[in-house]
């Protein structure tokens, strides 16, 4: 019973280990290809929203790049084509801007300033007229210059704005077209671009790091960027990195001659919202995988080591049996040989006493003092020699092979004389006899008269082991097409250690005298030679049971 | 009538010969022998009427004792002694015309009894033979001749 134990707490180690290998092997593949999956997806889509923001920002660079230059050209034009004295008119300057104006909606307004840097004429929204612009810096880069394009600043009119400044030299002395371009414009440009786009923000900003332009926030125009500025490029790139807590693609141009960097940003918890639905369904298909994985392999791994236990088990107890019917077959030919060796120095003694016996029977001998004493001796040594040859002829029973007499047997009516012959001793301790019969039982192939001895035998022990006040219970069951007799007790039941040996040939619990400890092995010997089983199931203070199995037929298996 | 002729044959002197003073003191006419051989060997010399035969012997055993001795005797009775072992044997004696087998170690009051049933059985079938050659004798006077010469 504990070699069942471990046999059992070895299985089970075992099958933890073959659990944890199988989800070991079942999850890895899992986890590649859940992982992988969703590297290269978020990758591509990465790649997707990068090669679009490029795409995006190459459009832009051009497209202000193209409206910068149209128009300083068209200033230039308007320059060249008139004079300081005619634009430095009010009515010329105002009839052309008209006439520009009517054609680009981008010139806010128009000044024409003199060498000194005084604003000789002005067309637009503020009272510029007469302001000296000597000082700023827009003045001094176009004098260096000849066309000027302004960063965004504030100027006169305290309005964050840029300008365009062309310079033309007229007879020897250099005058300044001027023209304030609305931020509007560009900011429209960027607008565009991003129109759609969830999480997308674009800018533009200064060589310092100052917003010119920007669409999310119009107040964040003139103040300090936190963007790290790079050097300068050529063409577009692209570069991951973080704004706080928010993951970001941007793209990056240089505009307007290297002067302004161009900065179009993606939130990528917007543009990646796809990915989360995958994320999140990738995930439901990695727990529900699990799950299944994880479910079967317990219920198989159960199933399968249930099955592997019992058969080992089934193994170990065939063995256990074989071992056991082996060892009583080697004790029972010792049994024979010892009986016979015995025999003879048991007849000498027999007959010596008998000689004895008759010699007490002379009349010198009967006057003799202890004459009584030497009758009574002899009486006893004949009747001890009587008790051994019992001894032995019990002992020559259990290892003598007896002929199996075969025949039709209705286990039934065999249980039957065994309850008529032994209930008159058992009501006298009273214990009841019960017959729980099954009705249509087979009738089955085999020795009545030998297995009458073993119910006898077992019966009888039942009736001894309970002693007094008890039921015993013979069932019998139909199986396989043979037979199953269970002969159970309320007697005291046995522990382990005599259950394991109560077969063995000269194991007796009776007291010395009572039993010669052969009946169960006797029973045993039977049953094996009629083809079944016997064994017994026992729980001391419950009872024991006896289980006998008969095959349908025993014939085969006793000519082998 | 119990005063009849016993032949012993068993390997076991001290056996052999306490039976043998045991029937000696009840006035039966007993001798021994410690083979099958041996006694054969007395069989040419001396007539009994009842032969206790031990199965088991080192030598010829019971059984083939038996088989010569039916041959010379026919109507000799022959008791088997058998051990626990060797009752196939003695059934195997009964097949060949022994009288009956009893068990070692022998109740002896039992073995008397079967020894004196063997022997009335043989005088039986004596008698028979007696009375119907009595009865050819008469039918056929001549025949008495052939009486002599057997």
């Amino acid at each position: 019973m504990t070699q069942e134990k471990e046999l059992h707490r070895y299985y089970a180690r075992l099958r933890t280990k073959f659990i944890a290998i199988i989800f070991f092997i079942a999850f890895i593949p899992l986890i590649l290809l859940g992982g992988t999956t969703y590297y290269h997806y978020s990758a591509t889509v990465k790649e997707k929203i990068r090669k679009e923001l490029k795409l995006i920002a190459k459009n832009r660079k051009d497209t202000i790049d193209l409206f910068l230059n149209d128009r300083a050209n068209s200033l230039s034009v308007l320059a060249y084509t008139h004079t300081f004295d005619y634009l430095g008119k009010k009515e010329n300057l105002h009839n052309v801007f008209q006439l520009l104006k009517m054609v680009d909606s981008a010139f806010q307004d128009m000044g024409v300033i003199n060498s000194n840097g005084k604003q000789v004429a002005y067309i637009g929204p503020y009272h510029l007229t007469g302001k000296q612009y000597s000082q700023t810096e827009w003045f001094k880069a176009v004098m260096k210059k000849n066309v000027y394009i302004s960063d965004v600043f504030l100027g006169f009119r305290k309005v964050p704005h840029f300008i365009i400044a062309v310079k033309r030299i007229e007879n020897g002395k250099p005058w300044i077209l001027r023209t304030t371009i609305d931020i509007n414009m560009i900011n429209h440009f960027m607008c565009t671009a991003l129109l759609g786009k969830h999480g997308a923000d674009a800018y533009i900003l200064s060589r310092e790091g100052t917003y010119q332009i920007s669409t999310a926030d119009n107040d964040l125009i003139l103040t300090k960027s936190e963007f790290k500025m790079p050097s300068v490029f050529r063409g577009i790139k692209e570069m991951e990195g973080c704004h706080g807590e928010k993951a970001l693609i941007c793209a990056i141009a240089w505009l307007k001659n290297n002067d302004w960097l161009m900065v179009i940003e993606q939130d990528l918890k917007y543009e990646l919202s796809p990915m989360v639905r995958v994320k999140n369904t990738a995930l439901s298909i990695f727990i529900i995988s699990s799950l299944i994985i994880i479910i079967s392999t317990i219920l198989i791994t159960k199933r399968v080591f249930a099955r592997l236990e019992k058969v080992d088990r089934e193994k170990s107890q065939l063995s256990e049996q074989l071992v056991r019917s082996d060892r009583l077959a080697a004790i029972g030919k010792l049994a024979s040989g010892i009986a016979h060796e015995i025999n003879n120095p048991l007849a000498v003694i027999s007959e010596k006493a008998g000689w004895i016996g008759d010699l007490l029977t002379e009349e010198d001998v009967k006057n003799s003092p202890n004459y009584s004493e030497l009758i009574k001796s002899t009486e006893d040594i004949k009747k001890h020699v009587k008790r051994g040859k019992k001894v032995i002829s019990r002992l020559m029973g259990f290892a003598r092979k007896e002929e199996v007499v075969y025949g039709n047997v209705d286990i039934n009516s065999v249980l039957d004389e065994t309850h008529d012959f032994l209930n008159k001793k058992a009501i006298y301790q009273n214990i009841a006899i019960m017959k729980e019969f099954h009705e249509d039982l087979p009738s089955i192939v085999t020795d009545g008269a030998q297995l009458q001895q073993v119910f006898i035998n077992i019966v009888n022990n039942a009736i001894d082991a309970i002693n007094k006040d008890g039921v015993i219970r013979l069932i019998t069951k139909g199986r396989d097409g043979g037979v199953l007799i269970a002969i159970a007790d309320t007697g005291p039941g046995m522990p382990e250690e005599v259950q394991e040996k109560i077969f063995n040939p000269f194991f007796t619990t009776k007291p010395v005298g009572k039993g010669t400890g052969l009946g169960l092995s006797t029973s045993y010997g039977i049953v094996e030679k009629l083809g079944g089983h016997l064994t017994v199931e026992s729980e001391v203070g419950k009872g024991t049971t006896f289980y006998i199995t008969l095959p349908p037929s025993c014939e085969q298996k006793t000519k082998g | 009538m119990k005063d009849f002729r016993v032949l012993v044959v068993d390997d076991e002197d001290d056996f052999r010969e306490t039976f043998i003073k045991r029937l000696q003191k009840r006035e039966l006419n007993v001798t021994g022998a410690e083979s099958g051989e041996k006694a054969l060997e007395i069989l040419d010399d001396f007539i009994f009427d009842v032969v206790i035969l031990d199965v088991k012997m080192p030598g010829l055993d019971g059984v083939e004792t038996l088989q010569e001795m039916k041959k010379k005797r026919p109507l000799m009775e022959v008791i088997m002694l058998t051990g626990h072992s060797t009752v196939e044997s003695a059934i195997d004696g009964l097949k060949l015309g022994a009288f009956d087998y009893i068990m070692k170690p022998a109740d002896f009051d039992e073995l008397l009894e079967k020894m004196t049933q063997a022997y009335e059985k043989k005088k039986a079938h004596e008698m028979k033979i007696q009375e119907s050659k009595v009865r050819a004798l008469q039918g056929h006077p001549g025949r008495v001749f052939e009486q002599f010469k057997e």
